[in-house]
């Protein structure tokens, strides 16, 4: 008996040929038969879509209350697609009142036991579409149907679950997934873990609050990284204790959800952990003295400038941006620290926030000229020459462009004026060339002597 | 001489045979993947994480170099991106034309003189602007080193996020697509350390302050041409690949990265021509290297516009280069070939890429003259050449009529049925004469790499289509 190869051979490159090229033409006519089905397919099942929901939308409220029968539209597909996607997007904008009708449409029109079935008997995709959408229908009857769904050996059925007991959107949904979690560990990303709890505790972070206390040091940084996200200022509940957790993981949201609630002692148990021996809690602890905006944590922040961590130094010279109307402050502040890295972080972090053309606005203030002029010069001495050059130019208050050029001639700063040397001027309008050049005369005159000292910056 | 092209054409045919199945497989799997991909995005709520304060802040990186003609729309088109934290970082890689100015009078840039630390070494950067309109926009200005790769680490180096995404200057970022490409990212945080997304034809469809207003196919022939050249290269090639977990491109034009792996592997090698594909290669290399657990994802649906050659002449130039990068590449990588400490990379990604992409313009053009003159000399049949020749041609206009399906079947873009009917028009013309063309500025590239010019030579662009 000849073998499949013997028979194959037999065939020769011509035959083999020429089955291949029927096969390709049968298959070019096949792609281009159902390119054109499916659009001819589409065009018409989109037509029907729009007419029905013009007609399901202009009848809504008597669907909605029953007064045209639920039988009459749940036993045609279409229909039924329709009614339940208006459904669940109505419950995203409704208010209290309208929700109670809904749900009530929801639960007497038999749509939530067709979902909590479909959960129950379907597998795959199927299962997982019914999940999102009974998690989008916020019932809490829903619950327990959704709960089955995390006991899903599939990754993807799992995480829908998830999605959908957050969407439930209440301590019960939520504590159905803390459970699972207790159980075993879930196969679910922890952002969309993260994301369906912050859901469910959005309106009870003082429930959640009270859980993290009381979690294994398993779940603890999970549920203490979402109650930082969550937690307001009618949190209660003791986030000293948290503050203090043997967890960096969790100190380090204990120090976000301090500034989040403002409780009376959140400056100086944020101060503690700005000294915490683990980087990213103090990195935590300096964003949170930033949030807070008090000014009793600038003293704080500014020692946090020159941390040994680069990241929290940077952050330190952000939230010290923060501070409206204390450039000149905590400029000044930075300069006697005679750090040069912590002054430089910070003047950086003053131009990416854009401090610097407010600290040049002072200079027309009366009341805050004394500062900030000294401030400036410092900002200089960090090597903020570009920006002051251009804020001579184009900063709008005229008052503090003039003053500011003044300043800048009176600095004698050389490295200002290598700076202006290597600018090409042949491309400003003629008022610009002009200051600039007054400026590079009067930087000249001053014959190198640095007149920046630390006496003046001390003023 | 008879045995030799006997044996030859034999092998061409095999060759082709090999090649085309390959990617009749990539287009199986493709279907699978748009498919389940579909299903996915039915549920993935974007609403919701457009206002989600657990999505990472992405650094947008745009190097630009004599982009005067697109820069403006395209920083507003990144500026208008949904995301929660954004920062776009434009790298002005030493223009000669005004993309400074440009940018400069509609962006109302200052100079500053922010703390720039080079940890990786680039060619000085004279200064670094900041918009006084927008403060999530900033402007580096360098001197130009004659590589992309250059511009991007030097952005790098700027880039304060988690999340790096490479952007070419021409290109237009749908409004959710940095929200769809980092869908991947957070539903695999550990895993996910790179994704690509799709990109398109921008020429003909109609662009407006940066936003896409009507998608439609350009006018010229050439442009067209690329429409299908790009479906059939990113909805069947990439995906079917990423599919496998074996991506080796990431589109320069629209990529996310993880910025402290970028660090790692020391950011993008100044002296390639293919950037993107070196980065990612070398990504495969350290993770497999450090038998990390990892995917490289891809996304059909977040979409880039780019502006692709309306000319012969520029044309032939990009390809060529694209070909001397993938050479460049696989050289520098040759120990990963058929390497089991790189598992299926080592096995697979890198063999097929060395087989059917480095050695596929060599291969045509003597495969072809080796059969014409088997032809005319009476060595092969009449009726097998023709044949041959049909079926190459109609092997290749199946795969890219599947693309045109690939596309129906997810994003939709071009409605228009005239739109549709030229379509599937060109992907009878892709073949030839436009694959032969190419073919020919691929051998070109082979040579310009063996012969040193590997050069970031310009590429003229026309501008978008504004609305009128």
């Amino acid at each position: 008996m000849p073998s499949g190869f013997s028979h194959f051979a037999s065939w020769g490159p011509a035959q083999i040929l020429f089955e291949a090229l029927a096969s390709t033409v049968a298959g070019i006519a096949v792609l281009l038969a159902f390119i054109l089905l499916r659009r001819t397919v589409r065009t018409r099942y989109f037509r029907r879509l729009a007419q029905r929901s013009q007609e399901i939308r202009k009848n809504w409220d008597s669907i909605v209350c029953g007064d045209i029968p639920y039988e009459s539209w749940f036993r045609n597909s279409l229909d039924h697609e329709i009614v339940e996607s208006i459904l669940l997007d109505r419950l995203e904008v409704a208010g209290p009142a309208e929700t109670q009708h809904l749900h009530q449409c929801i639960r007497q029109s038999g749509l939530l036991d067709k979902r909590v079935r479909e959960v129950r008997r379907l597998k795959g995709w199927r299962r997982r579409q019914a999940l999102l959408a009974l998690g989008r229908m916020g019932l809490p009857e829903s619950i327990a149907a959704l709960g089955e769904g995390l006991e899903d050996s599939r990754e993807e059925t799992c995480v829908d679950a998830v999605r959908g007991l957050g969407r439930v959107a209440t301590p019960a949904a939520a504590s159905v997934i803390i459970d699972r979690l207790l159980r075993a560990p879930l196969a679910c990303p922890a952002p969309t873990l993260q994301s369906a709890l912050l859901n469910c505790y959005r309106s009870h972070s003082s429930d959640l609050l009270r859980r993290t206390l009381e979690a294994a040091d398993d779940l603890r940084p999970l549920l203490a990284r979402v109650l930082a996200e969550v937690a307001r200022r009618d949190t209660h509940g003791d986030l000293l204790t948290l503050a203090a957790d043997s967890l960096p993981e969790v100190r380090a949201a204990a120090a976000r959800a301090l500034a989040a609630v403002r409780p009376p002692y959140a400056l100086t148990a944020l101060a503690r952990l700005a000294a915490d021996e683990e980087w990213f809690v103090r990195l935590r602890a300096v964003v949170a003295l930033g949030d807070l905006s008090d000014v009793r944590g600038i003293p704080v922040l500014i020692e946090a400038l020159r941390d040994a961590n680069r990241f929290v130094r940077l952050r330190a010279a952000a939230a010290l941006a923060r501070f409206e109307g204390e450039e000149e402050k905590v400029l000044h502040l930075t300069v006697q620290t005679q750090d040069r890295y912590a002054l430089q972080a910070l003047v950086s972090e003053m131009q990416r926030s854009g401090r610097i053309p407010e600290l040049v606005n002072a200079l027309a203030d009366p009341r805050r000229q004394p500062l900030a002029e000294p401030a400036l010069l410092a900002a200089l001495e960090a090597g903020s020459h570009q920006i002051l050059i251009d804020l001579v130019l184009h900063h709008p208050n005229w008052r503090a462009r003039k003053r500011l050029a003044r300043l800048l001639a009176r600095s004698g700063s050389q490295a200002l004026l290598q700076c202006l040397e290597q600018m090409d001027l042949s491309l400003d309008p003629p008022r610009q060339r002009r200051v600039l050049r007054w400026l590079n005369t009067k930087l000249q005159e001053t014959d190198g002597a640095l007149l920046i000292s630390e006496a003046a910056l001390r003023t | 001489m008879i045995e030799f092209l006997q044996t030859s054409n034999y092998l061409l045919f095999l060759y082709y045979l090999a090649s085309n199945f390959i990617y009749l497989g990539l287009l199986v799997a493709s279907i699978a993947a748009t498919v389940a991909q579909q299903r996915r995005l039915a549920n993935l709520w974007l609403d919701r994480l457009r206002a989600s304060t657990l999505a990472p802040p992405i650094s947008v990186l745009v190097p630009a170099h004599n982009e005067e003609k697109n820069i403006v729309e395209s920083v507003r088109s990144l500026l208008a991106l949904d995301y929660p934290e954004l920062e776009i970082i434009v790298v002005n890689d030493g223009s000669t034309d005004g993309t400074l100015e440009q940018l400069r009078q509609h962006f109302q840039l200052m100079r500053t003189d922010m703390l720039y630390v080079s940890e990786i070494s680039t060619r000085p950067v004279h200064a670094i602007y900041m918009s006084g309109l927008d403060r999530r926009l900033l402007v580096l200005d360098k001197a130009s080193s004659g590589r992309k790769a250059d511009a991007l680490n030097a952005g790098l180096n700027a880039a304060s996020s988690p999340f790096v995404c490479a952007v070419d200057a021409d290109a237009v970022l749908e409004k959710d697509a940095l929200l769809r490409i980092m869908a991947p990212v957070l539903s695999d945080p550990h895993r996910v350390v790179a994704t690509g997304g799709i990109v398109r034809v921008v020429n003909g469809t109609v662009v407006e302050d940066g936003v896409i207003r009507r998608v439609k196919l350009p006018r010229r022939v050439l442009e067209v041409l690329q429409v299908t050249e790009y479906l059939r290269a990113f909805l069947i090639g990439r995906q079917g690949w990423a599919q496998l977990n074996m991506l080796l491109i990431i589109s320069g034009a629209f990529g996310v990265f993880r910025r402290d792996l970028c660090r790692q592997i020391g950011g993008f090698r100044p002296s390639a021509v293919g950037e993107d594909l070196d980065l990612v290669v070398r990504l495969h290399r350290y993770l497999l290297e450090k038998k990390e657990d990892y995917r490289i994802g891809f996304v059909p649906d977040p979409v880039c516009w780019t502006e692709v050659p309306s000319t012969l002449k520029m044309l032939a130039r990009q390809r060529a280069r694209w070909q001397s990068g993938l050479a460049d590449v696989l050289w520098q990588n040759r120990d990963m070939l058929f390497n089991s400490r790189y598992g299926r990379i080592g096995w697979f990604a890198i063999p097929y890429h060395w087989i059917f992409e480095w050695l596929a313009p060599l291969v045509e053009v003597l495969g072809w003259a080796t059969m014409i003159i088997a032809a005319s000399i009476g060595v092969l049949s009449g009726e097998f050449f023709v044949k041959f020749l049909l079926f190459g041609y109609l092997f290749g206009t199946l795969i890219s009529i599947g693309s045109v399906v690939l596309e129906e079947m997810t994003y939709h873009r071009y409605n228009d049925w005239r739109d549709l009917a030229r379509l599937i028009a060109f992907c009878f013309l892709e073949h030839f004469p436009y694959r032969p063309l190419n073919t020919l500025w691929r051998v070109r590239g082979l040579w310009d790499y063996l012969s040193g010019r590997t050069t970031w030579r310009k590429i003229e662009r026309t501008g978008f289509v504004e609305a009128k």
